[in-house]
């Protein structure tokens, strides 16, 4: 479904990402940790297509393929999904009307016929049931004046309404209440299928008790330098990064 | 508002009419028209009577030169929108018996090289009365937009509640608006306040937006309709929401 190689991306002249190796199949979930600054959310922004990064080496392919000769928006339609670290508000956009373009969108994109606005009406219930998002902030405008938490949880309730075949979710669960990080974790199990795939980017081991990783990455000035199981974040968690630094910087 | 529209009754207007009096307690929504009136119109407000008014500019360079009079305990809410080719607008508030009420929003776009100038001058004659004015600018190209703001409170205006805002969007770094409060206040019991903001488009949003699958142009557009919604949300009389919808729609498109 995914695959990066030796990714290059820069911002201002200054390398942010230094060759990324990486690799995503249908029904998989990865977590990618790091410290901070080891340009997670770079590696993110940049999937997504992000012009304020220039990728200078490498290559993305997406479903077959070039992402990175995609726009914004034409990756979004093919089902690339971002949840942002800090989502953006939208002063007097409300989080209905917006929905409605982008689920347009998708449809047009993939050869289906609008939605009515009967049929969106449900979707939008169904879906804000699932992350038991109060279904007064959908009539609110995008974001604005949203809790932290609200917000995450309006992130995923986004990724809900158009069922994305890669939803990469940068720190979702930073800012969230035991409660709050288990609805957010119950919606994006409940969206887990044999066809699509999630990149969880996360500081806490704590989320993947509730979303079980496949796999489990460092991210670490710009580079994969370590992959492993589920068990490798519980051992970050106790050991912290120090011993992966030395064992890559003594190579 | 929308919950007691239905109390108001339509006011129409005789065509090319100067004067146009409200009667005491009556409730009346007034649509001064698509057309902008050439000359000064005065509206007098009886007391205890509740208005709703709307000035919409959909073509040509708007003139408008408007007088509203507010009698004791009357209320005025108005909307204003100009999205033709600029133009130039008076509008003079006197609230002239106690416990009087105006609520001002104002939009306007203007692009290429058109040029907006709106004058609202808000006069406090008497005490206990409140006013809120809001008035909102898009400009693109090469446009000018002008917005003077006076707010005059006379020395016996006691217990004055004068508030205005200017807020503004600009397009490109050629596109200019200019905001001038003027702020003429004799009596000493007074809040008053007033501000102003110019701002560009917000990229993250942007961003944010194409990320769901919005093209670009789509994303300017809904985040500019979003600008405008503080004025166009408040527009009770659904048939008129629609309408200017459609007239924001319209005069976005022509400005690229
Ligand atoms: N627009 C930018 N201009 C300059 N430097 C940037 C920009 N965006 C990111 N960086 C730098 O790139 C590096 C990686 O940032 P990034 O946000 O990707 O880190 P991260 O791993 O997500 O960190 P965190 O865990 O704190 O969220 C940081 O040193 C950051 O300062
Ligand atoms: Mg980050």
């Amino acid at each position: 479904m995914l695959k990066v190689k030796n990714l290059h991306a820069s911002v201002g002249g200054k390398e942010i990402l230094r060759g990324i190796n990486f690799e995503v199949h249908p029904g998989e979930v990865h977590a990618i940790m790091g410290p901070n600054g080891s340009g997670k959310s770079t590696f993110a922004s940049v999937l997504a297509g992000s012009e304020k990064f220039e990728v200078t080496d490498g290559s993305v392919e997406y479903c077959g393929e070039n992402l990175l000769e995609m726009s914004i928006e034409d990756r979004a339609r093919a089902g690339l999904f971002l949840g942002f670290q800090y989502p953006v508000e939208i002063p007097g956009v409300s989080m209905a009307n917006f929905m409605k373009l982008a689920i347009a969108e998708k449809r047009k994109w993939e050869g289906k016929e609008p939605l009515t606005p009967a049929q969106f009406l449900k979707l939008m219930k169904e879906k804000s049931a699932i992350v038991e998002l109060d279904s007064r902030l959908t009539s609110r405008a995008v974001n604005e004046g949203f809790s932290g938490g609200e917000k995450k949880k309006n992130e995923i309730f986004q990724m809900a309404m158009l069922e994305p075949r890669l939803a990469v979710l940068d720190e979702t669960d930073s800012g969230l209440d035991i409660d709050a990080l288990r609805i957010v974790a119950t919606g994006v199990n409940r969206l887990r299928s044999e066809e699509n795939a999630t990149v969880l980017i996360t500081h806490y081991q704590r989320l993947l008790d509730y979303i079980v990783p496949d796999f489990v990455h460092v991210l670490y000035k710009g580079e994969i330098i370590y992959s492993g199981g589920k068990e490798l974040a519980l051992k970050l968690e106790e050991e912290g990064y120090d011993w992966l630094i030395k064992q890559h910087e003594a190579k | 508002m929308s919950s007691t529209e239905n109390k108001y009754r339509r006011y129409d207007l005789a065509s090319g009419s100067r004067e146009i009096t409200i009667a005491d307690g009556d409730m009346v929504s007034i649509n001064l028209g698509a057309e902008c009136a050439e000359g000064e119109r005065v509206v007098s407000v009886g007391r205890g009577a509740k208005v709703v008014l709307a000035e919409v500019c959909g073509e040509g360079s708007a003139k408008s030169a408007l007088i509203l009079r507010l009698a004791e305990g009357s209320q005025v809410d108005m909307t204003a929108v100009y999205l033709g080719e600029g133009g130039d607008v008076h509008h003079r508030v006197e609230l002239a018996g106690a416990d009087a009420e105006f609520e001002y929003r104002a939009l306007y776009i203007v692009g290429g090289e058109e040029r907006m100038n709106l004058a609202l001058d808000v006069r406090h004659e008497v005490a206990d009365c409140r006013s809120s004015e809001i008035v909102k600018g898009i400009a693109a190209g090469t446009a000018k937009g002008r917005f003077s703001g006076m707010i005059y409170v006379a020395p016996d205006a006691q217990r004055t509640a004068a508030f205005q805002q200017s807020r503004n969007l600009l397009l490109n770094d050629r596109a200019e608006i200019k905001t001038e409060p003027q702020l003429e206040i004799y009596a000493d019991d007074v809040k008053c306040s007033h501000g102003a903001t110019v701002g560009m488009m917000d990229e993250d949003a942007i961003w944010y937006m194409r990320q769901r699958g919005l093209d670009e142009a789509a994303a300017r557009r809904l985040q500019m309709m979003g600008f405008a919604a503080d004025v166009t949300s408040h527009i009770a009389d659904e048939e008129l929401r629609s309408e200017l919808e459609v007239l924001i729609d319209r005069k976005l498109d022509s400005l690229n």
